[in-house]
């Protein structure tokens, strides 16, 4: 067994760092002390130093081959603004994915999409339906059948109607015995009685309903473009070295 | 009589940053003239820790290609311990491929091990004009080193071949390591004290291995 086989490992390490030069100068200073003193760390130094000289004589292999690398096998650098365009090219295909998804979804459910903020609107109109009077809102308030799609007609009435909160600028629909619940199949009450109220909440509807569909397309096929046009840049800022 | 190698701190050359900034930039060329300057450290490195020249070889041509890739990364500091870090790595995933097809790691070292592995027989300490006797030594002391690498842990053997074949000193092994300065001081305290348990056969030429090189740096 060697001499260093036989000592604590502390007394290795130290010796090894004592031995490369790798020690403060108060521990090299002790280092040298008990080497002065003890033959047994002395015997332990040389066979560090030994190991040493052998690893440093090992022969060093002859090259094989140049490794420089040759440009014509180098993958193609991106330039700087391949970021910012691969960036910008999947933001536009998520909105057009997004506009696609929203023009998918069509008409009623479109608007209920867009003016999904106004639900709360339709408590509200229930409330001025069931103290409406008679005269003005019979025919949601006697009869039975129509009575179980009510819910469902007044949400068609509350998802069309904007908020006041919502849409300041909105036409305001008039909260008034004028305002009536109508059902599906039912007919206005009196035929052609139409309130100022409620020609103007049709009229706002309507606008709405049209002005939002036919943005939707332009928008659409814009980002398409986009999209199609960033892709292209980004694949050619890609290979370009 | 030659010298053996010193262990020095690293003097990039004065244009090596420039170099480094124009292969940043693109330029292969540049880049170029860092692997002429690198390569044999590198290729030394790869075979001390892989055992054979094909797969030392391949780890290294992996090396500097990763290394081009890898260039805007360089943070500074030692520009060739960031390559030998690189080297390593290459060197320890030639290694598990080769392990996972062990027949072509076999005939590699067979090939390897006989008079045509491409190993400079030139021995540092002993010198060209050493006699037939003591080369025959020296070559027997070599192979026992050799072997004795091969049975130490990858960590042990890297830090012993960065630290004492390649002369690094200790912050650069450390960087090239990925370990504190602290960890390779012990490890490589450890890594000698077993390669001298495993030498102990080898003690004679060991020994006046010591006084060579005790005569030629004195």
């Amino acid at each position: 067994m060697s001499t260093l086989g036989r000592l604590p490992f502390r007394e290795v390490d130290r010796l090894s760092a004592y031995l490369d030069g790798a020690l403060p100068p108060g521990d090299r200073r002790q280092v040298e002390a008990r080497l002065a003193a003890d033959p047994v760390l002395r015997s332990a130094l040389e066979e560090l130093r030994q190991v040493r000289a052998a690893l440093r004589s090992l022969p060093e292999p002859r090259l094989p081959r140049q490794f420089t690398l040759r440009a014509a096998a180098l993958p193609r650098r991106a330039t700087p603004a391949y970021p910012y365009l691969r960036f910008a090219t999947a933001l536009a295909v998520a909105l057009f994915a997004v506009t696609t998804g929203l023009r998918a979804l069509g008409g009623i459910s479109l608007a209920r999409f867009t003016f999904g903020a106004a639900a709360p609107a339709m408590e509200p109109v229930a409330e001025l339906a069931a103290e409406a009077p008679p005269a003005a809102g019979a025919f949601a308030a006697t009869q039975p059948a129509e009575d179980a799609m009510l819910p469902e007609a007044l949400a068609l009435v509350a998802t069309g109607a904007p908020s006041p909160t919502s849409c300041p600028d909105c036409p305001t629909i008039t909260a008034g015995p004028e305002v009536q619940l109508r059902t599906p199949g039912t007919p206005t009450p009196g035929g052609v009685e139409t309130t100022a109220g409620e020609v103007a909440s049709e009229k706002a509807m309507a606008s709405e309903a049209e002005a939002t569909p036919s943005l939707l397309p332009a928008a659409q096929w814009m980002l398409g473009l986009a999209a199609v046009v960033l892709g292209v840049l980004t694949v050619r800022a890609r290979r370009a070295r | 009589m030659l010298a053996p190698r010193p262990a020095a701190r690293y003097h990039p050359r004065v244009d090596e940053e420039q170099l480094i900034a124009e292969a940043r930039a693109g330029d292969v060329e540049a880049f170029n003239r860092l692997v002429l300057a690198h390569q044999s450290q590198a290729y030394h490195l790869a075979y001390r820790i892989t055992g054979d020249r094909q797969t030392a070889a391949d780890a290294t041509q992996e090396a500097f290609l990763s290394a081009y890739r890898k260039l805007k990364g360089f943070r500074g500091g030692s520009f060739r311990a960031w390559i030998l870090r690189i080297v390593t790595n290459a060197s320890y995933d030639e290694l598990r491929r080769r392990k996972r097809r062990p027949a072509d790691s076999l005939e590699e070292l067979e090939e390897a091990s006989s008079d045509g592995d491409g190993v400079v027989r030139v021995d540092p300490l002993f010198g060209r004009d050493e006699g037939p006797e003591r080369a025959a030594e020296h070559a027997d002391l070599t192979r026992a080193i050799e072997r004795c690498l091969e049975v130490l842990s990858l960590e042990f053997r890297t830090v012993v071949i960065l630290a004492d074949v390649l002369a690094l000193d200790y912050q650069e092994v450390a960087a090239a390591m990925g370990s504190p300065v602290g960890t390779v001081r012990s490890r490589l305290a450890r890594a000698r004290a077993r390669l001298r348990e495993c030498l102990e056969g080898s003690r004679e030429l060991l020994g006046t291995i010591g006084r060579l090189a005790e005569g030629n740096t004195a």
